[in-house]
C-alpha cells in the first residue's frame, strides 16, 4: 500500500454524480498482495449513477485476475497472473459510456514458514521439506541467507536439497524469498544442525577442544564428534609441526614472530602441538626482554614445538643446552670459579633448573601434597652450578676459551672451563671428581628427571595450562603415575591429562560442574579462543599481541623466568588459580574492552570473520542468543541470563548490532572467560 | 625541574591524557592544580618494588667508616663488579663521622639526601626472628626458600606467617585504616603494576593499565545503554562456580572504582611537574595524578604500588644497574618534586622494596647471585634526618655477616621492623601493628627511627 492511497482512502466518499459526468475511481493506483483485499470507491460530479464493477472488463472479475463485489471490495487472486497489472473499472449501468478506472498491481504473497522437515539436520546433503504459506513457483529457499533454489509443490509446500555443514552456533536459519512483484522474505525458521552419528556429544567435543586446542570452532567440533577423542589425538600427534621461519636476524624485536604465533595458533592444523609448546614456553621460560632477537627466539620456540610430544628428559636436555636459554639464564660461557678474578660459577641456571623446570623447592608426593622436606639447599645450588660449568656457544670443539655467539644447535663443552672437583647434587647424588662437563650434565639431568618430585611438579603445571587450575589430588596422582611409568613421555602424559575422568566431567550438560572447576583463560588464550569460536582468519602481518599485552601477557616477553603469572598463585580464599595473578580491576575491564574491539573492529582489523550466520538469526533475538550461547558456551547459557541479553539486543533493529552486542555480552562474561 | 622545553611539556601532556581524562587540556592544568588547597589529614605510602633483587652492595658503598673502607669493598668486587671510588656520590652519615658513597646514577637522590629528605636503611631482610650466623648455619629458623625470587617477593609483599590468609601487608594496613576514608568507598590501594599481592586484602584494589581504568566509551544510544546495563547484570549472576564468582567480583569492583576515579579525574588535572619518559616515571606520574585529586575522591589515606623489573643482574650487571638506578633516581626525584608542589612533601612517603640483595662476590658473566639482606631507601619530607639507619654489614667474604661465603648478608633489620615503621607513620596504631606484621613480636625495637 502506498502512502498516497492511505491518504486518499480516508478522504473519499461515494456520491451521486451527474448522469453523464465522468466517474472517478479511487484510489486510482494501488498494490494488492495475493489473497489480500482492497476497497475501491466511485465518485461522479453528476447524479449518483448505479455502478457496476469490472476487472479487466469482466463484471465481478475472475479467479485468475481477482474478483470484486458490488460494494467495490477487490480480492486479489492467490497467485498473480503473468500480466500482474490489471484494471478495475466502475461502469454506469444506465450508460456504459460513463465509466472510470483504477490501475492495480498484483503483488506476490508474503511467504511464511510453519515448519521444516526434518526438524533437526545432520551434516551432509539432505532433502528438506518447507511447509508454510504464500509459496509460489518462483519462491526460493535460503539457508543463512544463501539461495538454495526450491521445488514448488504447492502454495503451502516447497522442497529443496541442501548441503549442511558445521556453522557457528550449530544452527541454520531457513527463509523463503518470493520474487517481484512485491518481493519479500519470510521470517527465519531456525533448525539445529549436527553430525549424524556423533561419537562425542557437542558439549563434550567443545570442552575437549578448549583443553586440547586453541579453542573449538564449528568445524573442529564436528570433526571431533565424527572421529572421537582417540582418533583426534592420534591425528594431532602425527601432524607435522608448524614452525617459525628460520631467521638469522639480530634485530632486537620479535614483531614477525609474534605475528606468526597468532597465525599458527588461530589457523594451524597442529593445534595440540601449538598449545603444548605454548604451555612449555611458560614453564621453561626464556624472555625477549633478554633474548629478544629472532636468531635467539626462533630456534628456542621451534625446539619446544619439536619436543612437545617427546620425552621430558630429552626436552630438559635440549632446554639446558639451548644457547638461547644459555644467554637468558647465564649458562653459556659460565666458567669454573676464577681465583684471580674472585668469581664463582653463575648460580642462575642451576637454581631455576631445579626450582622451576623440574622439582621445585619442597618435597612432593605423587598427588601434589607436600612431604614437609626441602628438596635442596644453597649448597646444592652451588654444587649443581659447578657441575654445569664449561658450556659455550655451538661451533667448533675447542680446548679452551669461548666460541663466538651462535644460536644454531646445542652448546658445546670446553673441558678447561669445567669445574672438575667432586660435587654433591640433588638427592645427595655424589659426582666424583674428574668427570667431564657432559658426564656431570647427564648426571644432573638424570637426577632431576627421575626425582620423585618431577612427575607431580610438571604434571600439575600441564594440567593447569590445559584443564583446571586446582586439580584434585587424585587427578594429579593419576597423571603423575603415567609420567613416571612412561619415563616422562609427554604424549602419554598429555593423553592422560585430557582423557582423565576429571577433565571429562562436565561433558554431560546434566552434570553440574564442581565449584572449583576450570581455569580463567590466560590473555593470549582468551584472544585466540574467541577468534576461533568465530572461525576468524588473521592477517599475516597482524599485531594481535597488543591485546594480550594490555591484559598482562606479552607473547615471547614474560616479565621474568617466573612467567607472567605463578602456577602457585592462590585467590584470597585459598584456591589455586594461576591466571588470577593477572586479574585486576584494570585487566578485568580491559578484557571486556578487548571483546568490544573484537566485535566492533575485528581487533583493529587484524581479524576477519563472518557474522552472517548470526545475522540470519537476528530477526529472532531469542534464536540469536541461543546460537551465540551455543557458539561460546556450548549450550550452557543459563536460562536466567538469556532474557537479559534478549532484552538488551532487542532495543535495536540493526541486525548487525544485535549480533555484535550478543557476542560481546556472552564472550565478555566470566561464564565464557572461565573455561569450565 | 628547569629547562623543560615546551615540546617536552606537550609530550608529557599527551602521555598523561589517559589519567587526566579526555576532557582535559593543557591550558587547564595549572589553574585547576593550583586550586587544590593543602590536605589536612592526608598521607600516602608509595612502595617502589625493584623486581629481581637489587644489588644493594652497589646502591651504597662504605667509603670511610669506623668499621671499614672502600678498599674492603673493592677487594671482593674488583673491576668486574666494583664501582670506582671517584665515581661515587659521597654522603655523610652518623653526624659526619662516616662517609658512604651512593651509586653514580643516584645523583638526584643524593641531592635529596643532602636536603635531609632521603634515608638509607641498611641491611634489611626477611627474618622469622633474630638469628645469629652460627644459628643460621645450624639450620635455625628462617623464612621459607631464602634466595628464591618468587618466595621472597611474596614475603616482602605479604610479611606473613605460615597458614595465614593470602594477603599483603599493605592490604592489611588498608583494612585497618580504611575507616579514615569514610564515607568515601574508593579503595585505599592503587597499583600501577598489575594485580599486587602487596595490596591484596578484604577490600578491592585499583589497578591501572597505562594510567586508565574503565570500560570503553559508549555512544549513549539506547542500544548501547541496554548493552551496558546487561553487562552489569551479568556480573551479578551467581553460578556457584568459585572462579566465575571471583572474576565477576573483581570486574564489578573495578566498575565501581572506575566510576569514582574517572569522575574525580575529570574534575582535577595532572600535576604540572614533568616526569621522565620511563616506565617508572610514567607510573609515578599516574600516582601523582591520583594524589592530586584526593579531595575529589574523598580519601585521606592511600597506598600505592609501583614496580620496575630486570634487577636480577646475574650477568652484565654494571651497565644494567646503571640504567635501572638512573631510571629510579630520575623518577623518584620528579615524584618528590610533584608532591612538594602539591604541598604534600611531608605527607607522601616513598620507600623501596626488593626480594633480596645480591652476593658481594661476582659470578661468572660479570654479575652476582641471589643473596639476602640489602639496603633500601625512604624518601619524603617526613624523614627524620638523612642518615644510614641500622648496622652496615662488614663487607668481606667469610666475614661476621656473611652466611654462605659469597657475601650474603644476615639481615640486621627485619622487613617487619622496616614496614612497621612505615605503617606506624601511616597511622596504624601501635597495638594494631602486629596485625599487619605478625612476626613483629619477635623483634626489638618494633619501630625504627627514620621517620
Amino acid at each position: 500500500m502506498t502512502a498516497w492511497s492511505c491518504v486518499a482512502f480516508g478522504l473519499l466518499i461515494a456520491q451521486a454524480a451527474a448522469t453523464d459526468a465522468p466517474v472517478t475511481v479511487s484510489p486510482a493506483k494501488a498494490n494488492v498482495r495475493s489473497g489480500g483485499t482492497r476497497k475501491f470507491f466511485a465518485q461522479s460530479e453528476g447524479l449518483n449513477p448505479k455502478i457496476e464493477w469490472q476487472v479487466n472488463g469482466v463484471k465481478g472479475g475472475s479467479p485468475s485476475s481477482g474478483t470484486i463485489d458490488a460494494d467495490g471490495t477487490f480480492t486479489a487472486p492467490a497467485v498473480p497472473p503473468t500480466n500482474n497489472q490489471i484494471e478495475i473499472e466502475a461502469v454506469s449501468v444506465a450508460n456504459p459510456a460513463v465509466r472510470g478506472k483504477a490501475s492495480v498491481i498484483l503483488l506476490n504473497p508474503m511467504p511464511s514458514i510453519a515448519s521444516v522437515d526434518p526438524p533437526n539436520l545432520t551434516y551432509g546433503g539432505a532433502a528438506i521439506t518447507i511447509n508454510g504459506s504464500g509459496f509460489l513457483s518462483g519462491s526460493q529457499v535460503q539457508m543463512d541467507g544463501a539461495t538454495l533454489g526450491a521445488k514448488f509443490v504447492s502454495n503451502t509446500q516447497l522442497k529443496v536439497t541442501a548441503t549442511v555443514g558445521p556453522t557457528p552456533g550449530g544452527r541454520v536459519a531457513f527463509t523463503v524469498f518470493n520474487p517481484d512483484p512485491g518481493s519479500d522474505t519470510s521470517p527465519p525458521a531456525v533448525v539445529a544442525v549436527g553430525p549424524a552419528h556423533p561419537k562425542v556429544e557437542f558439549l563434550g567435543a567443545a570442552r575437549f577442544l578448549e583443553q586440547a586446542s586453541w579453542g573449538p570452532d564449528a568445524e573442529s567440533i564436528a570433526h571431533l564428534q565424527d572421529v572421537g577423542f582417540e582418533a583426534w589425538l592420534a591425528e594431532q600427534f602425527a601432524a607435522p609441526p608448524t614452525l617459525y621461519k628460520d631467521s638469522t636476524s639480530s634485530a632486537d624485536n620479535l614483531t614477525d614472530q609474534q605475528s606468526e604465533f597468532f597465525v599458527h595458533a588461530t589457523m594451524g592444523a597442529d593445534q595440540l602441538r601449538q598449545r603444548i609448546a605454548f604451555a612449555l614456553s611458560q614453564i621453561f621460560v626464556v624472555s625477549g626482554l633478554k633474548t629478544g632477537q629472532p636468531r635467539q627466539m626462533v630456534p628456542y620456540q621451534n625446539m619446544l614445538l619439536r619436543d612437545a610430544f617427546g620425552s621430558y628428559g630429552s626436552l630438559l636436555r635440549d632446554v639446558t643446552l639451548s644457547p638461547t636459554m644459555g644467554v637468558y639464564l647465564d649458562l653459556v660461557n659460565d666458567d669454573k670459579g676464577d681465583p684471580k678474578l674472585g668469581t664463582s660459577p653463575n648460580e642462575n641456571y642451576a637454581r631455576e633448573l631445579m626450582q622451576l623446570f623440574s622439582i621445585g623447592t619442597v618435597g612432593l608426593n605423587p598427588d601434589g601434597s607436600e612431604t614437609g622436606k626441602v628438596t635442596y639447599n644453597q649448597r646444592t645450588i652451588t654444587d649443581v652450578a659447578r657441575a654445569l660449568t664449561g658450556w659455550t656457544y655451538p661451533g667448533k670443539a675447542i680446548p679452551q676459551g669461548h666460541n663466538p655467539e651462535n644460536y644454531f644447535g646445542p652448546m658445546v663443552a670446553v673441558e678447561a672451563n669445567h669445574d672438575e672437583q667432586n660435587k654433591v647434587i640433588v638427592g645427595r647424588v655424589a659426582l666424583p671428581a674428574g668427570q667431564s662437563a657432559d658426564l656431570d650434565l647427564n648426571d644432573v639431568l638424570h637426577a632431576l628427571a627421575t626425582h620423585p618430585n618431577t612427575a607431580p611438579f610438571i604434571s600439575l603445571r600441564l594440567i593447569q595450562h590445559l584443564v583446571t587450575s586446582d586439580p584434585s589430588p587424585d587427578y594429579l596422582r593419576r597423571v603423575s603415575q603415567v609420567f613416571t611409568s612412561s619415563n616422562g613421555d609427554l604424549k602419554a602424559v598429555v593423553t592422560q591429562i585430557l582423557m582423565d575422568p576429571e577433565a571429562r566431567r562436565g561433558d554431560d550438560a546434566k552434570d553440574s560442574p564442581a565449584a572449583k572447576e576450570g581455569h580463567w583463560r590466560e590473555p593470549v588464550l582468551s584472544v585466540i579462543a574467541m577468534l576461533r569460536e568465530l572461525h576468524a582468519s588473521v592477517r599475516a602481518d597482524n599485531r594481535l599481541e597488543r591485546f594480550p599485552t594490555n591484559l598482562g601477557q606479552r607473547v615471547f616477553y614474560p616479565a621474568s623466568v617466573f612467567n607472567d603469572y605463578s602456577p602457585l598463585y592462590r585467590t584470597s580464599t585459598g584456591l589455586l588459580a594461576p591466571e588470577f595473578d593477572l586479574l585486576s580491576s584494570g585487566t578485568a575491564l580491559m578484557r571486556a574492552n578487548v571483546v568490544r574491539n573484537l566485535v566492533e573492529k575485528g581487533l583493529n582489523g587484524d581479524a576477519q570473520f563472518d557474522i552472517s550466520p548470526f545475522v540470519a538469526l537476528a530477526g529472532s533475538p531469542a534464536d540469536l542468543v541461543d546460537a551465540v550461547g551455543q557458539a561460546f558456551l556450548y549450550g550452557r547459557l543459563p536460562a536466567t541470563l538469556k532474557p537479559e541479553i534478549v532484552t538488551a539486543i532487542s532495543t535495536t533493529h540493526d541486525y548487525n548490532l544485535r549480533v555484535r552486542h550478543a557476542i560481546y555480552l556472552v564472550a565478555s562474561s566470566a561464564l565464557y572467560q572461565v573455561e569450565h | 625541574m628547569s629547562g623543560i622545553t615546551r615540546r617536552t611539556l606537550l609530550q608529557m601532556g599527551a602521555q598523561s591524557l589517559g589519567i587526566i581524562g579526555a576532557g582535559a587540556c593543557l591550558g587547564r592544568l595549572s589553574r585547576l592544580y593550583a586550586a587544590v588547597p593543602p590536605a589536612d589529614d592526608y598521607k600516602a605510602l608509595v612502595c617502589l618494588f625493584m623486581l629481581g633483587g637489587n644489588d644493594g652492595n652497589n646502591l651504597v658503598v662504605p667509603v670511610k667508616t669506623d668499621a671499614q673502607a672502600y678498599k674492603d669493598y673493592f677487594a671482593v668486587r674488583g673491576e668486574t663488579l666494583g664501582l670506582a671510588q671517584k665515581a661515587l656520590g659521597v654522603i655523610p652519615a652518623s653526624n659526619g663521622k662516616d662517609a658512604y658513597g651512593l651509586h653514580p646514577q643516584l645523583g638526584p637522590l643524593r641531592a635529596l639526601y643532602d636536603r635531609g629528605k632521603l634515608a638509607i636503611v641498611a641491611n634489611v631482610g626477611t627474618l622469622v626472628k633474630p638469628i645469629t650466623k652460627a644459628e643460621y648455619q645450624q639450620g635455625g629458623p628462617v623464612p621459607l626458600n631464602l634466595f628464591s625470587h618468587s618466595d621472597q617477593q611474596q614475603q616482602w609483599q605479604m610479611a606473613t606467617i605460615p597458614g595465614a590468609a593470602h594477603n599483603g601487608w599493605a592490604g592489611r594496613a588498608a583494612d585497618i585504616i580504611s575507616a579514615r576514608n569514610a564515607p568515601s568507598t574508593f579503595p585505599v590501594g592503587v597499583s600501577t603494576a598489575g594485580n599486587s599481592l602487596f595490596l591484596t586484602s578484604e577490600q578491592p584494589q585499583v589497578s591501572l593499565i597505562n594510567g586508565s581504568l574503565g570500560l570503553d566509551g559508549s555512544d549513549g544510544s539506547p542500544a548501547a545503554n541496554a548493552r551496558d546495563a546487561a553487562f552489569q547484570q551479568i556480573l551479578k549472576f551467581q553460578t556457584g562456580m568459585s572462579l566465575i564468582q571471583k572474576a565477576n567480583r573483581v570486574a564489578a569492583d573495578g566498575l565501581d572504582a572506575a566510576k569514582e576515579l574517572n569522575a574525580a579525574l575529570s574534575l582535577g588535572a595532572a600535576p604540572k611537574r614533568a616526569f621522565p619518559d620511563s616506565k617508572l616515571g610514567q607510573q609515578l606520574q599516574q600516582v601523582a595524578g591520583i594524589i592530586n585529586v584526593r579531595k575529589n575522591l574523598g580519601v585521606n589515606r592511600q597506598i600505592f604500588y609501583v614496580a620496575l623489573g630486570d634487577f636480577d643482574t646475574h650477568s652484565d650487571a654494571m651497565p644494567r644497574q646503571d640504567a635501572l638506578l638512573g631510571e629510579v633516581a630520575a623518577a623518584m626525584s620528579a615524584f618528590y618534586d610533584a608532591a612538594a608542589e602539591m604541598g604534600l612533601e611531608k605527607r607522601v612517603l616513598t620507600f623501596t622494596e626488593s626480594e633480596f640483595g645480591r652476593t658481594l662476590q661476582p659470578s661468572s658473566g660479570a654479575g652476582s647471585d641471589h643473596a639476602w639482606g640489602s639496603h633500601h631507601m625512604v624518601m619524603g619530607g617526613a624523614v627524620k634526618a638523612a642518615d644510614i639507619y641500622g648496622t652496615f654489614p662488614v663487607l668481606g667474604l667469610q666475614g661476621p655477616d656473611d652466611v654462605t661465603g659469597r657475601g650474603v648478608w644476615l639481615p640486621s633489620i627485619s622487613l617487619d621492623q622496616y614496614g612497621a615503621t612505615l605503617a606506624s607513620w601511616f597511622g596504624v596504631a601501635d597495638d594494631s601493628l602486629t596485625k599487619v606484621f605478625p612476626n613483629l613480636t619477635n623483634f626489638t625495637p618494633r619501630k625504627l627511627t627514620f621517620v
